[in-house]
């Protein structure tokens, strides 16, 4: 199993084409790939965490100053990251854009990412974040787009669940 | 160390900045001294003010951003401090007020309290370039300072502390900021002054820097042996340069009538010795003398004067008198001054200086800028002069000045008598003061 080069290409078209100018990341696997095209592009301000709730911080500032962010991390970066998520852009209204490698789920050999796997949608579903799964290059890209709209609209973190379908080959 | 006191001496600082604070005290004390809309106090999320604050100054180049923080809070975010470090926004002072407690909740001891946890050596480690650990109200100011002169090294500009009354900096923080490259300005009205004069400076250099400084090798002249050509000693000296003078020569006070008549009349007589170099003042010139009669009575005046009489043609058609001058300046070398010539130069305040090298463009330049430049163009139907010819004499005047760098230290052309144009423009009076080489 390898990352996809192509799919990672598409999912960064993606970002692009949503305007964003803005990407806090704690690097993964699944998001190598992508975090290089991101660090490439002169566009884009990338900012690496330490730990993922710092980048919940990092998105309100990026909201406050007016610029389209995007957060990128592994569904048990955002697990570690949920006070944030709960109490700053829950209860302050802020919107964020979730892009969430769905390690440990179908498909998934790995013992180690099973249990986080297992109770993401289930997390997900108790916080009240909206998701869809993200499977199809062909359709990731207005995926992000919508997520983004829906997330400034809503005032709310929105998840798109990048899955295995999506980013290995 | 009160915290409460430190947040009061910042206040008057925050009007033009992003504040972030942590919730409990902090929060209270900022918001009991008044609210401002640039204020966002953070409930709750521990431990992201920091964040938030590193978000807005990498998003926000131009806005300078503060945090106030917590040990408890940054105990909780400690990655922050590394991150941080990587991006280095010199926008960002994150200040951690640390009281070994969790005061909000209790008050029970925070990781720093026993003094093992020391949240600055965190920091430095962590990478952050400018960490300041303080006790004092004083050490907080002194702190603010160093803070603001780290982060002007490596800034595209020079870093200025402006102080709003001059006498509120004291010559503690002023050789602080001295000892840190930044210039303490005295006085908001003064460093507005100084920036606005720094300015002008700065384009003046910008606009010219073709600009080359003629300097004697040798330095300073030594004024004691300096001494002054005879007014006919000059003139010839200016000649060899192409510099037109009037027809003349020397005669004694006897012969003058005669010479002046094989001149042709209307001619000057003038008293010559290096003792007259005011000659108008001590009545050594006599102007417009029209015929023989007239010529021996001037003779016999100026013959108390001297015994030695320059007798000239008179130019009588001249349409402006320009003064040429030389002046050596000890920082900038031989400096060029023209101005309003004759009777007008002490009048009018108009004159000009110019650094070389000295071209027929910037000459002509100088020219039209002054007031007496309007007679040369032709001023209210007069005639206009002959400015080439004009330019001529002053290049040549400077030529004069460059192959003598060595010796010169003073030269007065005054005036050149500017004539109609195509008639060309003449030197009729010289001063040259030179000194033996050092």
């Amino acid at each position: 199993m390898t990352v996809s080069y192509e799919n990672s290409k598409a999912v960064f078209q993606g970002i692009k084409a949503a305007g964003i100018t803005s990407v806090s990341a704690l690097p993964e696997t699944w998001l190598g790939l992508l975090l290089h095209h991101a660090e490439e592009d002169p566009d884009i301000t990338l900012i690496q965490v330490a730990k993922e709730e710092e980048a919940i911080g990092i998105a309100a500032g990026a909201y406050f100053a007016g610029e389209r962010h995007l957060l990128l991390m592994q569904n048990h970066g955002f697990l570690a990251a949920i006070n944030g998520v709960v109490s700053l852009a829950q209860l302050y209204g802020i919107p964020l854009c979730m892009l969430i490698a769905l390690r440990g789920h179908w498909g998934e050999p790995y013992p180690w990412h099973t249990r986080g796997g297992i109770v993401t949608e289930g997390v997900l579903r108790a916080l009240g974040i909206p998701f869809e799964y993200a499977r199809d290059p062909a359709t990731v890209g207005r995926q992000i787009r919508e997520a983004y709209t829906f997330s400034q609209s809503s005032l709310s973190p929105v998840a798109l669940l990048l899955t295995r379908d999506l980013m290995e080959d | 160390m009160k915290r409460a006191e430190c947040i009061g001496m910042l206040y008057p600082e925050l009007d033009d900045k992003l504040v972030v604070t942590i919730m409990g005290a902090c929060a209270q004390e900022l918001y009991d001294l008044g609210h401002k809309e640039n204020f966002f106090y953070l409930q709750h999320a521990m431990g992201l003010a920091s964040s938030i604050g590193l978000g807005l100054a990498m998003h926000l180049p131009q806005e300078r951003i503060v945090v106030l923080d917590g040990d408890g809070s940054v105990l909780m975010n400690l990655g922050t401090l590394a991150t941080m470090a990587r991006y280095r926004p010199r926008n960002l002072v994150h200040i951690i007020f640390d009281n070994g407690s969790l005061l909000s909740t209790g008050g029970f001891d925070s990781h720093t309290s026993s003094g093992l946890t020391d949240l600055a050596a965190i920091a430095k480690g962590a990478g952050i370039e400018h960490v300041s650990a303080v006790d004092s109200v004083m050490g907080f100011g002194d702190a603010a300072i160093d803070a603001f002169i780290g982060a002007s090294h490596g800034a595209p500009a020079r870093a200025a502390l402006i102080a709003s009354l001059p006498e509120t900096i004291s010559a503690r923080v002023r050789q602080r900021c001295l000892d840190g490259g930044v210039i303490p300005l005295q006085g908001q009205r003064e460093a507005m002054e100084a920036l606005a004069l720094a300015g002008a400076v700065g384009v003046a250099w910008r606009s010219n820097p073709r600009v080359s400084l003629q300097i004697a090798p040798g330095g300073t002249r030594a004024e004691a042996v300096a001494y002054t050509l005879s007014e006919h000693e000059g003139k010839a000296a200016l000649k060899e340069f192409g510099v037109a003078i009037p027809r003349g020569d020397l005669a004694s006070p006897g012969s003058a009538a005669e010479r002046a008549a094989a001149l042709g009349f209307p001619v000057v007589l003038k008293a010559v010795g290096a003792h007259l170099e005011h000659k108008t003042e001590v009545g050594g010139v006599a102007l417009n003398i029209r015929n023989a009669a007239e010529a021996e009575a001037a003779a016999r005046r100026l013959s108390a004067l001297s015994d030695s009489l320059l007798v000239e043609q008179m130019t009588s058609d001249g349409v402006a008198e320009i003064l040429v001058g030389l002046i050596v300046d000890p920082q900038f070398g031989q400096v060029l001054v023209l101005g309003a010539g004759g009777v007008l130069t002490e009048l009018l305040s108009d004159s000009v200086t110019l650094l070389p090298p000295w071209t027929r463009e910037s000459v002509q330049a100088a020219l039209r800028g002054l007031k007496v430049g309007k007679l040369l163009e032709g001023h209210r139907g007069k005639r206009a002069g002959d400015v080439e010819a004009l330019v001529d004499t002053v290049l040549n005047v400077t030529r004069y000045a460059s192959a003598n760098l060595a010796t010169l230290i003073e030269l007065d052309v005054n005036p050149v008598i500017v004539r109609p144009k195509g008639c060309g423009a003449v030197a009729v009076d010289v001063m040259i003061r030179l000194t033996n080489p050092a």
